[in-house]
């Protein structure tokens, strides 16, 4: 009978130690997978509104924290609350109101996680491994601008501020000890990947786009970004070249004058519509010669193909046509789902970090309260031994006091020592926290939970 | 009884299997490391093969080039000397892994060579010697080194041209940079060879009263092996000659000396460790 009571008072005990350090953290947010576009747009806020949202969260009485993450693929928001239920009905509301639609429910879009597998959440998605193309860089940036906007918004404590830099940390320790984040899984990205095989870095090399097609541009204004630098446009029609080289900054040529421009290039991509080769083997033979055998590579994504495939023979030209890009690409994505197992190890070390650091930082009230119950003894005991003996110079009592301060702390160094090793061990942990509660009849404030304010909490982390 | 030069030379292999094995281990790793093991290794075994000639050319008296043995770790030592000038500028994994392992190769293949110290040959007793073999040997360091970057170019080149990707894909240098260095190893490598094929002929003049002996097949493989490489520049000045084929010219370089250091072995004149020279 009486064992079966201690061990209910023991669960309770642990229960009520989880819910102080983890299960008051949650988030609640839909992404491309729960939702489609027409809800996720309107859930989409960022910048202005973004510091808005975060500021009306954490005024309410149910919220303490809150950071918002938002991209195209999601809308996320983490919150701590005193009470996790209260907190959660709470985001829900907002965000209801935010879709400013009556008749739309929300619920069905919705996802909730709680405590560490909230944190576990997030880790996951600024890894990549939530995004829409496994592994992408942008995720970590979105994370850090949630971050930001959250400090500008004074609506991080100590404890979302540390879930979310350690979540830039875990974003950045996935991309450099894992190649989730590695290899091109785009055909444009692909490109380039191909051109650096061949050429190195790209500054100072010149690509050559023939025809308007979207991807050819996408590809185009990519080599760009990595360092290519003169861009040339051919068209059949010359007005639509000259049109297209505006928006690049670069040269417009018809079609007259494509050997011209082959022999200028390092790199082509062509995309045009014509139904039949626009580059044939002996233009490309007749360049190379021109061009004195310097190495050329053709991207060729137009259906059907624009280029003689034969041309790939050619010594030193490399011919890739959609087919070949595509590839590359699947074969790349595979690459990185290979990795996938990696990451989550390295999340699961960190969410065992995290959980660590938040059982280690509930001990920090109970220390507290516990060096407050020494000092307060003291100073009690000797206010009545100061009264009784008046005649004790300032120097005798000055030592009377190092004295029993010195008494106070050797007393209560173990214990401080106990309870922090116990901390690294969640059941433990909160067995210790009852027991001191109980033999020294300590109670902890109310304040020392939650509810410090937002700018001292940050500072603390 | 193992002697000091014995010693030192055993531990020029020792590093350079060490060398070799880092080097190979990295090409798993998931960032392009550099080792520090790696570069030691490379670089303790450069010098502790220095040492073990030096040691070797006291005991002599002379440049350290009358056997088999000799000649081999000279080789490995005018090679690895290039090497370590290139590894840390260029920092090709690939390439340190191909390169370490021809030449721990060679220092394996010595081990079973004999090492004593045979009498000097009278021919060999000459101040033209050291001039003559210090040119030719720097030539292949640098011929042997451009071979090592062909391969990894031939083998990028098949995988671009193919589209079929190996394990060695990403860890291969741009083409542009490979066939660059290939070139300007072959730069240096052709002009010393010219000028050790000079020093060679005028070192005849001196021992035998002639500049040049046709019926000796090693001069005249010396000589075909100096017009290939002479042909690469002809080629890729005039023909225009570019990427794979200019690369794979200079692989049949490299075959030819091969073939060469063969002959060495088998003929009966000043250049054989085989037979003893007569006269």
């Amino acid at each position: 009978m009486g064992q079966a009571y201690g061990r209910i008072r023991l669960q309770e005990v642990v229960r009520g130690f989880r819910r102080d350090a983890a299960v008051r953290f949650l988030v609640v947010g839909l992404n491309h997978k729960t939702a489609p576009v027409e809800v996720r747009e309107r859930l989409s806020v960022s910048g202005e509104r973004r510091l808005e949202a975060l500021r009306e969260l954490v005024s309410r009485p149910t919220v303490d924290e809150a950071a918002v993450l938002s991209t195209c693929n999601r809308t996320e928001i983490y919150v701590l609350g005193p009470e996790v239920a209260a907190a959660e009905h709470e985001v829900v509301a907002f965000l209801q109101a935010q879709i400013a639609l009556p008749d739309c429910r929300l619920e069905p879009y919705l996802y909730r996680k709680v405590g560490l597998e909230a944190v576990q959440h997030l880790f996951r998605v600024v890894s990549g491994l939530d995004s829409m193309i496994l592994g992408e860089a942008q995720i970590l940036g979105q994370v850090k601008e949630a971050l930001h906007a959250a400090l500008n918004a004074n609506s991080l404590g100590v404890h979302l501020g540390k879930v979310f830099r350690q979540a830039v940390e875990v974003g950045k320790r996935v991309r450099t000890e894992t190649e989730i984040g590695q290899n091109a899984v785009s055909v444009s990205y692909a490109a380039v990947e191909l051109a650096r095989h061949i050429f190195g870095e790209l500054t100072g090399k010149s690509v050559l786009i023939i025809g308007a097609g979207e991807t050819g541009e996408l590809t185009a204004r990519t080599l760009a970004a990595h360092g290519a630098t003169a861009i040339l446009v051919a068209n059949r029609t010359y007005e639509r070249a000259v049109e297209l080289a505006a928006r690049f900054g670069g040269e417009a040529f018809s079609f007259d004058a494509l050997p011209e421009c082959l022999a200028r290039t390092d790199i082509v991509i062509s995309s045009t519509g014509a139904p039949h080769v626009v580059l044939d083997l002996e233009m490309v033979r007749q360049v190379m010669r021109r061009r004195r055998q310097r190495p050329l590579f053709l991207i060729d994504i137009a259906v059907p193909r624009d280029i003689d495939p034969r041309v790939n023979d050619l010594d030193n030209v490399y011919l890739y046509d959609i087919d070949d890009l595509q590839t590359v690409v699947e074969r790349n994505l595979a690459r990185r789902e290979q990795e996938i197992e990696r990451v989550e190890r390295i999340i699961a070390e960190e969410t065992a970090a995290l959980s660590q650091w938040w059982s280690a930082r509930q001990m920090v009230p109970m220390i507290k309260a516990l060096k407050a119950y020494g000092d307060e003894i003291r100073e009690r005991e000797l206010e009545r031994l100061f009264n009784r003996l008046p005649h004790l110079s300032p120097r005798d009592r000055e030592m009377i006091r190092a004295s029993t301060r010195a008494i106070v702390n050797r007393l209560l160094h173990q214990p401080v020592v106990g309870l922090k090793e116990a901390s690294e061990e969640e059941a433990r942990g909160a067995v210790y926290v009852e027991v001191l509660r109980k033999l020294f009849g300590l109670k902890l404030e109310e304040g020392s939970h939650h509810g410090s304010s937002p700018a001292e909490g940050v500072r603390r982390c | 009884m193992l002697t000091w030069s014995e010693l030192v030379y055993r531990g020029a292999i020792l590093l350079l299997g060490v060398a070799f094995l880092t080097n190979f281990g990295t090409l798993f790793a998931r960032r392009s490391a550099h080792t520090l093991l790696g570069t030691l290794g490379s670089h303790g075994s450069w010098v502790l093969l220095t040492v073990s000639l030096a040691l070797r050319a006291l005991a002599r008296r002379h440049f350290p080039i009358q056997s088999e043995f000799e000649a081999v770790v000279l080789f490995v030592w005018t090679s690895l000397t290039g090497f370590v000038l290139l590894e840390r500028r260029l920092k090709w994994s690939a390439m340190n892994v191909v390169f370490l392992f021809l030449a721990e190769g060679a220092l394996l293949y010595s081990l079973g060579l004999p090492r004593d110290l045979t009498p000097l040959l009278p021919a060999l007793r000459s101040r033209w010697l050291p001039v003559h073999v210090t040119l030719n040997f720097a030539a292949y360091a640098a011929l042997t080194l451009a071979f090592v970057i062909g391969l990894l170019y031939l083998g990028q080149e098949w995988q671009l041209k193919r589209k079929r990707y190996t394990f060695f894909y990403n860890l291969l240098p741009p083409l542009d940079q490979l066939e660059r260095m290939v070139h300007i190893l072959l730069r240096w490598g052709f002009p010393l060879l010219t000028l050790g094929l000079i020093a060679g002929s005028l070192y005849a003049r001196m021992v035998w009263g002639f500049f040049w002996d046709w019926r000796n097949p090693k001069l005249t493989w010396s000589f075909v092996m100096w017009l290939i490489y002479a042909g690469y520049f002809g080629l890729h000045e005039f023909a225009g000659w570019r990427g794979r084929r200019a690369v794979l010219w200079t692989v049949v370089g490299f075959l030819a000396l091969v073939v060469n250091y063969g002959i060495s072995l088998m003929v009966k004149n000043p250049h054989s460790f085989l037979q003893q020279f007569i006269g």
